[in-house]
C-alpha cells in the first residue's frame, strides 16, 4: 500500500449532475440521533435511543438477535424512515446524503450475479457520475486505487461468485471507498467468516485507508469490538450503554442486554464475557 | 439439393425475407431485455405482462381495427405500458404473496381478452395467432413498425445501461445513492412491455416468455459479466430466430414454436457444455497459479 492519500471533499459533498445533495457539514456529528424511533409494521424495532458520534470515529453495534441493530444501521442510511425523533447525519437527515456506504448483510446479495469485482466497485462511482454519463478514466483510477488499498488488485477481474467471504466484504469497502463515503456502515461483516478473514477485515477497518471515515459495525463478537473499535454501542431496542469499550461492557449492561445469553465471568476485576451466543428470540434478520 | 441451394431457398420468397428480418429483430430485443429480466428474477412478471395484453387487442379488435394490423399494434402497445406499470404497482403494493397477486391480476386480464375476441365469429384462427404469433404474414410496414420501437428499446437501455445494473444487481444501494430506483424499476418494466408487443406477431403471447429468459440463461452459463451475457444472448435469439424459421420452412412446423424448440435446443446443448468449459477454466487457473 503505502498510497499517497485520497483527497477528499473537505466543505460541501459535491455532486456532478442535477440532482441536488444534502448539505454535508464535515464539523457537524458524523452521526447525531436523539429520541430516535423505528417502527416495522407497527411494532418499535428500536425505542428512543440518543446518541452522538464524532466525525472518523470507529463504532461497534453489539447486543443480541433481533435487537435492532440492522434497523439502525438502515435508518441511518436513510433506507427505513424513522417514526419519532430525530436523526441528523452531517448536520442533516440521512435521506440526502450520497456520502453514506451501507454494506449489506453477506446473504442479501446475489452472488451469481455477472459482475466482476471491478465492475462492483465501479458502482460506487454512479452516485457521482450521474445518469447518462459514463465512467471516465479519472473514475476508472479510482476504482483501481480502491481495490487496491483494500488488497484485492489480483481478484479485480474476478467474477464476484469467486470470491472468499472475506474478500466480499473489502470488495464492498473499497465500492465505500470509490464511493467517496464519509460514513461507512457495514451489517454483520463477520458473520460466517473464519478467522483470518476476520482479523483482516478488521485490520482493514482500523488501518490507515479508513482512519478518515465514520465507520459504524453491526457485530456478535464483544472481544473484537473491544479491542478493534473506539466505542461499543449496546443496544436491545432501547439503548443500554454508549462509550468506551470498558465502560459498556459491564456485568449489569451485559445482564440487562443478553440475560441468560451471555456467560459472564469476573477475572482479576476484568469482566470476561465468553460468549454472546446468539440467541434471543432466533432471528436478526429484520427483513424476511 | 446442395446445401447453399438449401440455405438460399427461403430468401426466394418475400414472406420469408420480411419473417427471417422479423425473427431477427425480435431474437435480438427479447434478448437485451430478458437478461435483464433473468438477473431481477422477474420472468412470472414478463409472462404477466405478455397474457395481460390481450383484453387490449381485443378490445381493438372489437371497434374496427380488425383489419388493421398497425392498429392492433397500438392498442396492444398501449394496453402493455398500462399493464406494466399496473402490474409493477400491485407486486409492490397489495397485501399478498407478490407471486399470487400478478398470478391473479394476469389471468383474469386473460380470461378477459379470450371473452372479448370470443363474441367476434371465426375468432379463433385470430386468437391462435395472437397466441402462438404468426411471423409469416409480417408485412413491411410491420418490419418498420417493429424495428423502430426495437431501435427505440436498444437506444433506452444503453444509455441507462449503468442505472438498469445498479438497480438490477443492488437495489439497495442505488437507494443510498439517491437515485430513483422506482422510476428505472418503471422504465424497465415498460421497455419489456414494449418488447413484449415488437415479439407479439412472431412468437405470440404463449411462447413469449421463452424469448426472453431462453437465450439469456443459456449465455449466462457461459460467460462471467453482463455485457458479455447480453452480446452472446443476442447472437442466440437471432440464431434461435434464424434457424427456427428455416426448420419450420422445411418441416412445416408452425413459426413461433419452431423458433422456441430451437431456443431451448441451444440452452439444453450450452447447459451440457457448460461443465466442460468451467472445468477447463479451473485447469487454466491452476496452471497460472503454479
Amino acid at each position: 500500500m503505502g498510497k499517497t492519500k485520497r483527497s477528499r471533499p473537505v466543505t460541501v459533498s459535491r455532486v456532478r449532475g442535477t440532482r441536488s445533495s444534502a448539505r454535508h457539514d464535515p464539523e457537524a456529528p458524523a452521526i447525531l440521533a436523539s429520541g430516535l424511533t423505528v417502527s416495522y409494521n407497527g411494532e418499535p424495532a428500536i425505542l428512543d435511543v440518543t446518541f452522538e458520534i464524532p466525525p472518523a470515529h470507529s463504532v461497534a453495534v453489539v447486543g443480541p438477535n433481533g435487537a435492532g441493530k440492522s434497523t439502525l444501521l438502515k435508518a441511518i442510511a436513510g433506507l427505513l424512515p424513522t417514526t419519532g425523533g430525530t436523526l441528523d447525519v452531517h448536520g442533516e437527515g440521512p435521506c440526502r446524503h450520497i456520502c453514506i456506504a451501507y454494506v449489506p448483510q453477506r446473504d442479501e446479495v446475489d452472488w451469481r450475479f455477472p459482475v466482476t469485482v471491478s465492475d462492483v466497485v465501479l458502482m460506487g462511482r454512479s452516485g457521482r457520475l450521474g445518469p447518462l454519463r459514463r465512467p471516465r478514466s479519472a473514475d476508472r483510477e479510482v476504482v483501481a486505487r480502491a481495490i487496491d488499498s483494500v488488497g484485492l488488485s489480483a481478484e479485480a477481474n474476478a467474477r464476484i461468485d469467486t470470491l472468499s467471504g472475506g474478500q466480499q466484504q473489502r470488495m464492498f469497502i473499497a465500492r465505500a471507498l470509490a464511493q467517496e463515503a464519509q460514513l461507512v456502515l457495514l451489517d454483520e461483516p463477520f458473520a460466517g467468516l473464519d478467522i483470518h478473514s476476520k482479523q483482516g477485515v478488521l485490520k482493514l477497518l482500523s488501518g490507515p485507508e479508513l482512519r478518515a471515515l465514520t465507520r459504524v459495525v453491526a457485530m456478535h463478537d464483544l472481544g473484537a469490538a473491544t479491542d478493534h473499535f473506539r466505542s461499543l454501542l449496546l443496544l436491545h431496542r432501547v439503548l443500554i450503554a454508549f462509550g468506551r469499550p470498558e465502560d459498556v461492557l459491564t456485568p449489569d449492561a451485559l445482564q440487562h442486554a443478553y440475560g441468560s445469553c451471555a456467560r459472564i465471568a469476573k477475572a482479576d476485576g476484568e469482566t470476561i464475557v465468553i460468549s454472546d451466543t446468539a440467541c434471543g428470540g432466533g432471528h436478526d434478520r429484520e427483513h424476511p | 439439393m446442395s446445401i447453399l441451394e438449401w440455405i438460399a431457398a427461403p430468401w426466394g420468397y418475400p414472406f420469408m425475407v420480411r419473417a427471417l428480418i422479423a425473427a431477427s429483430v425480435v431474437g435480438l430485443i427479447c434478448s437485451v431485455i430478458g437478461s435483464f429480466v433473468v438477473l431481477r428474477g422477474m420472468a412470472f412478471l414478463g409472462d404477466a405482462i405478455a397474457h395481460s395484453i390481450l383484453p387490449g387487442v381485443a378490445l381493438g379488435y372489437l371497434v374496427g381495427a380488425r383489419d388493421d394490423r398497425r392498429a392492433l399494434f397500438w392498442w396492444a402497445l398501449a394496453t402493455a405500458v398500462v399493464v406494466a406499470v399496473g402490474v409493477g404497482w400491485v407486486s409492490r403494493r397489495v397485501r399478498l404473496r407478490e407471486d399470487a397477486a400478478i398470478g391473479i391480476v394476469f389471468t383474469g386480464m386473460f380470461a378477459l381478452g379470450i371473452a372479448l375476441i370470443s363474441t367476434v365469429r371465426g375468432f379463433a384462427v385470430d386468437l391462435v395467432h395472437l397466441l402462438f404469433g404468426n411471423i409469416l404474414a409480417v408485412s413491411g410496414r410491420d418490419l418498420v413498425l417493429m424495428g423502430a420501437f426495437a431501435g427505440v428499446v436498444l437506444l433506452i437501455v444503453f444509455a441507462f445501461y449503468k442505472e438498469f445494473l445498479l438497480v438490477s444487481f443492488d437495489p439497495v444501494f442505488a437507494r443510498t445513492l439517491r437515485l430513483p430506483t422506482a422510476f428505472y424499476r418503471y422504465t424497465l418494466l415498460i421497455l419489456v412491455a414494449v418488447t413484449v408487443v415488437v415479439a407479439l406477431r412472431a412468437v405470440g403471447i404463449g411462447l413469449m416468455l421463452a424469448m426472453l429468459i431462453t437465450p439469456p440463461s443459456a449465455a449466462s452459463l457461459l460467460v462471467r459479466r453482463l455485457p458479455l451475457m447480453i452480446g452472446l444472448s443476442a447472437v442466440l435469439g437471432i440464431l434461435s430466430g434464424v434457424v427456427g424459421l428455416y426448420l419450420s420452412f422445411y418441416t412445416s412446423v408452425a413459426s413461433g414454436a419452431a423458433i422456441v424448440m430451437v431456443a431451448v435446443g441451444l440452452f439444453l446443448a450450452v447447459l451440457m457444455a457448460a461443465p466442460v468449459r468451467r472445468r477447463m477454466a479451473a485447469r487454466r487457473h491452476r496452471v497460472a497459479v503454479d
